[in-house]
């Protein structure tokens, strides 16, 4: 293998990485104050080609962006009314949510299947670090939302370790009730919790369809969105582990989808069964951590996917 | 005050239909496409002839078998979110056994429903297995098999099992006669009675037989289940293997009855099962009406393509039903909850 191949490969592996860990960080938020958000898949796809529409008019990719992620945040204020407000059961809200995001994306982006983007979200070489031999053209030459998600692992991590709020966001997670009576809004921590992740899947979303694969195409999140939520259960609920998982699994799509075009690559291996592989490698993940850990799904929030009714007796 | 219950939750599902068509009508006028005429022509094309009506019932099938499939693991409490996969392994092992089994006569037939159940059942097992056994969350892994599956059937499609004759289309060869599925009319075939009859079948099972009601406990509650000598982990494994053979049929009844041939498959029956599902609290026969009113709507999408008006408002439409019942039936039942609790003191 080249040396020049290789940085390609490890450049596409960031590149195909950020979508699973900006998503995958939104939901270990919102996860971590109790929430089982299983509408990302839905969330994205309505920002992607929110994204792709208002940057088609409007010609100007980061006002895209901002759109898609306020269509997301749309999504996530209704999820958030239906689980956290009314109580509603989380699992059948998210699938809800991802048919509702699938059809109005449908609905609304018709116009737009397989038209050119005009406004490419280009990639934006870092003075300094981007001469870097070998790290950076892999990490330096990328576009904008990728130094976000750079910047977002670190965030998020001090945010829920080492501040007031995120010890009261996590202690939402694990007992509600204990919050409550301290004086917090569990209504309010999770509310904010679930604008966030959707916000998160927004761009995600809007990463997607402008500065990835430049295109608006029907279910073009393509399951990445549930890649993205067993990324979470994958890295115990931990930001860190979760960069480590979106790598990995960045690798895994770079190899599913643009094996065929290397060199050296056997063809007689079908295009099909190769794109099985990201799937294949978080169901084989999830049951090796589940075999690991010993205890059923270490690190999981206690209140996960729990209503929180302040008036039910403890 | 159990009296109520269905009739409260009646209200809420109609009222949510309600408020659906009104947000289809915003996004109608927010597209610039008239309301009035879309409407009516999705109710012309659903039920306006004997065409369309047969057209719903034949979306129904699938629909009350997936639905079926998702309501007896969440008996369980086990979330079977993959009926779409368990659908598409249905299709291959009727394919496979259709093609490649060269059964005379009526065993044809046989053989197509058996090896698809099986298929499905097998594929179901998965996660089933994983969850008793690793503890691995079957949410995400029944989902990511969905894919798996579709990929499964698209390699075949695509590739070794694509038929030469068809033109390059990714079809399979079509199926030999006596494996189809027999046609009771015009577009329906015999998947349509088979389906209400399990609907009949799985309700007294669940209401009279002694697994019916392990179902039931451990639903309700793990540990009281575990003391009262019942297998959780068994009612696990079963209820997956039983809606996995269920969800298949979906799948047998699409490429046996429809089709008469294998090909990509990714219709979305297995979510909408789910959402039938819940919408019908879980309750067999009424799994066959909400199916039915699922059916026309489908069936009505269908007939848009002639006004020119995309089809994906009826997936918008669906969603919205389902949202609004979320509010309306959770809303009712602690209604219920409150007034219960009141009477008991």
């Amino acid at each position: 293998v080249t040396s020049e191949l290789l940085i390609a490969v490890l450049a596409g592996t960031v590149a195909a990485a950020t979508p699973l860990l900006i998503a995958g960080l939104g939901e270990l938020v919102v996860e971590r104050s109790g929430v089982l958000n299983l509408g990302i898949e839905g969330m994205m796809l309505v920002s992607a080609m929110t994204a792709l529409a208002v940057a088609q008019l409007s010609s100007g990719a980061a006002l895209g962006i901002v759109a898609g992620v306020l269509a997301s945040v749309v999504l996530g204020a209704l999820f958030a009314m239906l689980t956290v407000t009314i109580r509603a059961d989380h699992v059948v809200t998210g699938l809800a949510v991802v048919v509702l995001g699938d059809g109005i994306s449908r609905f609304f982006g018709r116009p737009f299947v397989g038209s050119n983007v005009a406004a490419v979200y280009d990639s934006v070489a870092i003075p300094g670090l981007a001469g870097l031999p070998g790290l950076g053209p892999i990490l330096f030459r990328q576009t904008p939302l990728v130094y976000v998600s750079y910047l977002m692992v670190p965030a998020v991590w001090y945010f829920l370790y080492r501040t007031r709020p995120g010890l009261a966001l996590r202690a939402t997670g694990e007992r509600p009730r204990t919050v409550d009576v301290a004086g917090f809004s569990v209504t309010k921590i999770r509310y904010g919790s679930i604008l966030f992740g959707s916000a998160m899947a927004g761009l995600a979303g809007g990463y997607l369809s402008l500065g990835y694969l430049h295109i608006w195409a029907e279910g073009m999140a393509a399951g990445r969105g549930w890649v993205a939520l067993a990324l979470v259960v994958l890295a115990g609920w931990h930001p860190v582990r979760l960069l480590v998982g979106a790598y990995v699994f960045g690798f895994a799509y770079i190899m599913a989808f643009q094996s065929q075009t290397m060199r050296g690559f056997p063809q007689e291996i079908s295009t099909y069964v190769i794109q099985m592989f990201p799937y294949l490698l978080a169901i084989l993940v999830l049951a090796v951590m589940g075999r690991v850990s010993g205890r059923r799904q270490f690190g999981a929030p206690a209140a996960l996917a729990q209503p929180y009714d302040r008036e039910a007796r403890a | 005050v159990r009296v109520g219950g269905g009739f409260l939750t009646t209200i809420a599902v109609l009222g949510s239909v309600g408020l659906a068509l009104a947000i289809g009508a915003a996004a109608l006028a927010a597209a610039r496409m008239p309301v009035w005429s879309t409407y009516r022509t999705m109710l012309v094309g659903a039920v306006g002839s004997a065409a369309g009506l047969e057209g719903s019932l034949v979306y129904t099938t699938p629909i009350v078998f997936c639905g079926l499939a998702a309501a007896v693991a969440f008996r369980a409490k086990v979330w079977n979110i993959g009926g779409e996969g368990q659908l598409a392994m249905g299709a291959f092992g009727a394919a496979l056994a259709a093609l490649h089994l060269s059964m005379p006569g009526p065993g044809a037939l046989a053989a197509v429903l058996l090896c698809g159940m099986v298929w499905g059942a097998l594929w179901a097992l998965v996660p089933a297995v994983l969850k008793v056994w690793l503890g691995v969350n079957e949410v995400l892994s029944s989902l990511m098999l969905n894919y798996v599956a579709v990929l499964w059937i698209d390699f075949l499609v695509f590739g070794p099992w694509r038929d030469p004759g068809m033109g390059g289309w990714p079809y399979s060869a079509p199926f030999p006669p006596h494996a189809l599925l027999p046609r009771i009319g015009h577009g329906v075939d015999l998947g349509l009675p088979l389906a209400i009859a399990l609907a009949a079948l799985t309700q007294g099972f669940l209401a009279y037989s002694r697994w019916g009601f392990e179902i039931t406990v451990v639903g309700q509650s793990r540990a009281a289940a575990s003391y009262a000598g019942m297998s959780v982990a068994g009612t696990t494994l079963l209820v997956m293997a039983f809606g996995g053979a269920i969800a298949a049929l979906a799948g047998v009844s699409q490429v046996a009855g429809t089709a008469g041939r294998l090909y990509h498959l990714a219709p979305g029956y297995g979510y909408i099962g789910i959402l039938v599902s819940w919408l019908a609290r879980h309750n067999p026969l009424a799994i066959v009406i909400v199916g039915a009113g699922y059916g026309m709507l489908l069936q009505g999408g269908a007939s848009l393509q002639m006004v020119q008006v995309d089809p994906s408002l009826v997936s918008m439409l669906q969603a919205a039903i389902i949202l609004f019942a979320l509010a309306g039936l959770t809303f009712a039942q602690r209604r219920l909850e409150r007034l219960r609790r009141g009477v008991a003191g």
